[in-house]
């Protein structure tokens, strides 16, 4: 692991917040339940019932921009809760979590789940006016459904196993 | 009176339970699958509450709502079902005593009331302030217990293994 991140890792793992988080019993499991209540479950379902839509396969009687501007606001809201939460549960072994292949294959799919977006958001959904009520949209955007529903499901079991391989980690210490 | 300890030991020596036991990734697999299940589950009953409470989706019908959102719900429900026994099962005598695990148990009863409740006394006059804004304080109620109970049903879960 590159000298800089290991560093910047340890620092966060030794502030006041990094050390109460990984002290406190109450801490990790509290954080963990708001990153999955208030992160997770808003950021898939209001991904999940745009991509619903955008795939053609329910939901037609909605105009997409009308789900759009609807879902975005909570996805976003999701989003700043994930990142928050997240850091927090990161802080308790930083160096730890940081050193696992899957904390950065994570990060990766996170990057390109945004990615997904802000290209669908600059391409197809730009002409959005053409295709808003259809029942079907155009192939782009079918395209921009699948992949954004496997991505955060694959994001959501990388969190499982990157949970999973610090606790191993951590038991045979 | 039945003597729950034995029935938990007994159940924790099937072999479902000494395979989840026994294997490093099984136990985890399930517990990935169990929050799949309360994404379904939380998600499509939030959808509902937030919509009880006055907090989103103002002015949609609540009926067409609840069709649309329970089968989702039940999946849910089931997916927690059968992955929240299978996580019991492998360690069955070890959570009985366990007063976090208790206290989940009491809460997912409590939610499953509230929402009987809900449907059996004020969603029955549901047409008369189904579209409103502002709904009575008996929707509002439920709506919030129903939230609130999630929360703690969630948080415990998460906390089970930290009060063996």
């Amino acid at each position: 692991m590159d000298h800089a991140i290991r560093l910047a890792c340890q620092w966060l793992q030794d502030t006041p917040v990094g050390a109460f988080m990984s002290e406190s019993t109450w801490a990790f499991p509290t954080v963990e339940a708001l990153h999955i209540l208030c992160g997770n479950v808003p950021l898939i379902v209001s991904t999940s019932i745009l991509s619903a839509r955008l795939t053609g396969w329910g939901l037609r009687e909605y105009p997409v921009s009308t789900l759009v501007k609807a879902l975005l606001p909570w996805a976003w809201g999701a989003f700043v809760i994930q990142v928050v939460t997240g850091v927090l549960l990161f802080s308790t072994s930083a160096p730890r979590y940081a050193a696992t292949y899957t904390f950065t294959v994570k990060m990766l799919l996170i990057l390109l789940a945004g990615l997904n977006a802000l290209v669908f958001m600059r391409t197809t959904y730009r002409g959005v006016a053409s295709w808003d009520t259809a029942p079907v949209p155009p192939a782009g955007a079918r395209a921009a459904g699948y992949v954004s529903i496997l991505l955060w499901f694959s994001v959501l079991v990388m969190g499982r196993v990157l949970n999973t391989a610090v606790t191993l980690v951590n038991l045979a210490q | 009176m039945v003597d729950l300890l034995s029935w938990c030991r007994w159940i924790e020596g099937t072999a479902p339970a000494a395979l989840l036991r026994e294997s490093t990734w099984l136990f985890p697999a399930t517990e990935t699958v169990h929050l799949v299940g309360i994404v379904f589950l939380v998600g499509s009953t939030s959808i509902l509450d937030l919509r009880l409470l006055g907090w989103a989706l103002a002015g949609t019908s609540i009926s067409s709502l609840t069709r649309r959102v329970l089968p989702w719900a039940w999946l849910g429900f089931a997916i927690q079902l059968v992955t929240g026994a299978l996580l019991f099962a492998s360690e069955a005598a070890k959570m009985y005593p366990n007063e976090v695990f208790r206290l989940k148990m009491l809460m997912i009863a409590a939610a499953g009331v509230n929402a009987m409740l809900f449907h059996l006394t004020t969603n029955r006059q549901a047409a008369q302030w189904e579209r409103n804004r502002t709904t009575p304080l008996a929707a509002k109620m439920a709506g919030l217990a129903s939230i609130a109970l999630w929360f703690g049903i969630v948080i415990a879960g998460r906390l089970i293994p930290y009060f063996d």
